[in-house]
């Protein structure tokens, strides 16, 4: 599904991914920490194809190299980005934009185009299971949302998209115990043997209902250790102090 | 070439000096004497500093007269109920309006008004020293008047569509209007101007008398993108607990000056001004607004969104004046522009002139141009790099937009708005 292999990134001289290699399979969830500063916002970036980096090495999606490819390219192929920190954009009303989106995707795709009516009941549906209030459906997109109503937001993307590999920045930042748990809810709802997700976060209690398969411990733009959910654990325990860059 | 067209203006208006003085003839007399004495604005004057109009007179040749013989075809009528007021070349040339709204309101076309001797707030323009405006005050014999009868609503907007046609070409313009509200009335203005002209110089003069209680909607669709020079004025009176709403969306223009008066002359008077300015190539677009706040708990607004591309120029020039017995005044002024383009450029100059000391006045001015982190987002999302940047660039005027009351109309400027950078 997802094979990154000795990905390098830099900006300017700073080197931020340092020979980043994983691989993620078809219907697996993987969990991606590491301190600040560690490189994990940058690679959630780099996948999805922001510009500015300097990039070296390989990210083979659906067997193609997509480092050549624009962001709209990568999306339109299956990959999504759940950003840490939704964009406001005041004077786009989130129904337009959402349905602007899916069509986007659903033309890549061949597939048709889904009408304003079609798509009024579909996000009304998606909404109601993800707890996202209709009237946040007309309002312009993530303006004035509270932390928890962006997430969401972010999630209600993801569910009308339906991408092939979905990457959640610190999706769970700033989210009170109810508000993770219709978040992870809808992550879960997502979950079949053809999605793959890499979950970046800094705490083990969204993984406590996500269930990962594997844990990565990214340190200095590198892995230094992959494991179980055990690994999270150890690390919500004791923190990174035992890590070091390879 | 000024000095040449003075000269002209001279030999012009000696017309007038032969005509029985009448109230309407002294005040033509008097503004053409103040036009002399003050002559034709140039740069180097602060208020014209950034004038492009004023330096592009060689092509114009004479005055256009306009006969009554005029007709026209093919005007794309909005496709929604409205009351319609046709304007060509800037002469009134026919009402046509729905049988509910028809009693509420007197339309005419200056040239009567003036016959019917009875001009008492042009007086006011005895002391402007604008000398264009002086000049269209003693050149002026085309343009409409309205009356909106006291205790007025209206069920339809009036869309007045003005046409600019290509015998006007070369030739320098002159219109007049009037409009007055009388109290508790209430209507929604859309002009529409069309130009196919080219090479014009067209002076533009509107005054709007708003009285107590009533509101007044004014938008104005602004797009020349033709070679004339377009100085368009317009001056608002609002009296006590009027309302005004103003929007100029200003689309492809050329070498065009927006000039706005807004008086607040008695308190809870409420004047809203949006400007939208969407300029591409070498389009020149200048806006210039002074705001009187002359009596106490007045409110203004002024939002203006720029959107430049090419090696357009954009200006905006903003003034709030507040007199030393305005108090509470209530004064807001945010100038916003977006540059698309490494040439283009935008000049921005919000000034405050206080004389109380009990009010409330901000001022503000931004020039960016688009955050790439949102075109990121919205591009993870499947849009193009393209449809991103139109989006943007589209919400950033929508934001205003929504601002609009009537809702077919806001609609149209949607949809223009949609237009922008394709």
């Amino acid at each position: 599904m997802l094979s990154i292999r000795n990905l390098t990134a830099k900006i300017g001289k700073k080197i931020i991914l340092n020979d980043f290699n994983l691989e993620i399979r078809k219907g697996e969830v993987h969990a991606l920490l590491g301190p600040n500063g560690s490189g994990k916002s940058t690679l959630s970036y780099v996948i999805a194809g922001k510009e500015g980096y300097e990039v070296n090495g390989e990210i083979i999606f659906k067997g193609k190299n997509i480092l050549d490819l624009s962001a709209d390219e990568r999306a339109k192929l299956g990959v999504f980005l759940a950003f840490q920190y939704p964009i406001e954009i005041p004077g786009v009303l989130m129904n337009n934009f959402l349905r602007t989106s899916l069509n986007s995707v659903k033309k890549a795709k061949g597939e048709k185009e889904i009408d304003v009516v079609d798509f009024l009941k579909l996000s009304k549906d998606v909404s109601q299971k993800l707890g996202v209030k209709e009237e946040q459906l007309s309002r312009p997109l993530n303006v004035g949302f509270s932390g928890g109503e962006k997430k969401r937001s972010e999630v209600l993307q993801m569910a009308l998209l339906r991408p092939e590999i979905a990457i959640l920045d610190e999706t769970d930042s700033g989210l009170d115990i109810d508000a993770l748990k219709l978040v992870a809810n809808g992550i879960n709802t997502l979950r079949d043997k053809e999605r793959s997700f890499l979950v970046i976060t800094h705490y083990q209690r969204l993984l406590d209902y996500l269930k990962p398969d594997f844990v990565h411990v990214i340190i200095n733009g590198t892995i230094v250790k992959t494991g179980c959910s055990t690994l999270a654990e150890e690390i919500d325990r004791l923190g990174y102090k035992n890590f070091s860059s390879v | 070439m000024s000095l040449a067209l003075t000269d002209y203006f001279k030999k012009e208006f000696s017309f007038f000096l032969t005509k029985k003085n009448t109230e309407v003839t002294e005040f033509k007399k008097k503004n053409f004497e103040i036009f002399l004495k003050q002559g034709f604005p140039n740069n180097s004057l602060e208020e014209w500093k950034y004038s492009s109009i004023i330096n592009n007179f060689e092509a114009v040749s004479d005055i256009f007269n306009s006969c009554n013989k005029e007709k026209i075809s093919n005007i794309h009528f909005e496709n929604f109920e409205h009351n319609k007021i046709i304007v060509y070349n800037g002469r009134f040339l026919t009402a046509d309006f729905f049988k509910d709204d028809k009693d509420k309101i007197i339309v005419k076309s200056i040239e009567e008004y003036f016959n019917d001797q009875k001009f008492g707030y042009l007086k006011t323009n005895y002391i402007t020293k604008n000398s264009l405006v002086n000049l269209n005050n003693a050149f002026s014999r085309d343009g409409f008047y309205f009356l909106v009868k006291e205790n007025s609503n209206f069920q339809y907007p009036i869309i007045i569509y003005s046409i600019f046609d290509k015998i006007i070409s070369k030739k320098i313009c002159f219109q007049k209007n009037i409009v007055e509200l009388e109290k508790n009335s209430n209507i929604i203005i859309y002009q529409k101007n069309i130009f196919n002209n080219n090479s014009s110089f067209l002076n533009l003069s509107t005054t709007y008398k708003i009285e107590n209680n009533s509101r007044l909607k004014n938008y104005i669709l602004n797009k020349n993108s033709l070679d004339n020079n377009v100085f368009r004025y317009q001056e608002f009176f609002l009296s006590k607990n009027s309302f005004l709403e103003n929007l100029t969306f200003s689309h492809s223009v050329k070498n065009t000056r927006d000039e706005l008066e807004l008086h607040l002359n008695d308190s809870f008077a409420d004047g809203n001004l949006y400007n939208i300015q969407s300029l591409i190539d070498s389009d020149d677009h200048e806006i210039k607004i002074k705001i009187f706040h002359n009596s106490e708990n007045t409110k203004s607004n002024q939002t203006a969104r720029c959107v430049l591309d090419g090696k357009s120029r954009g200006v905006y020039q903003g003034k709030i004046f507040v007199d030393s017995k305005a108090q509470k005044t209530d004064g807001y002024q945010l100038i916003k522009s977006l540059l698309l383009s490494d040439k283009a450029n935008f000049h921005s100059k919000p000034e405050l002139e206080i004389y109380a000391d009990d009010v409330r006045c901000s001022h503000g001015s931004s020039s960016s141009s688009l955050n790439p982190d949102e075109i990121f987002y919205l591009m993870t999302r499947g849009l193009t790099k393209l449809d991103a940047k139109k989006l943007l660039v589209k919400a950033y005027i929508t934001e205003v937009l929504e601002k609009i009351y009537d809702k077919n109309i806001r609609n149209i400027f949607i949809e223009l708005a949609e237009k922008i950078y394709e």
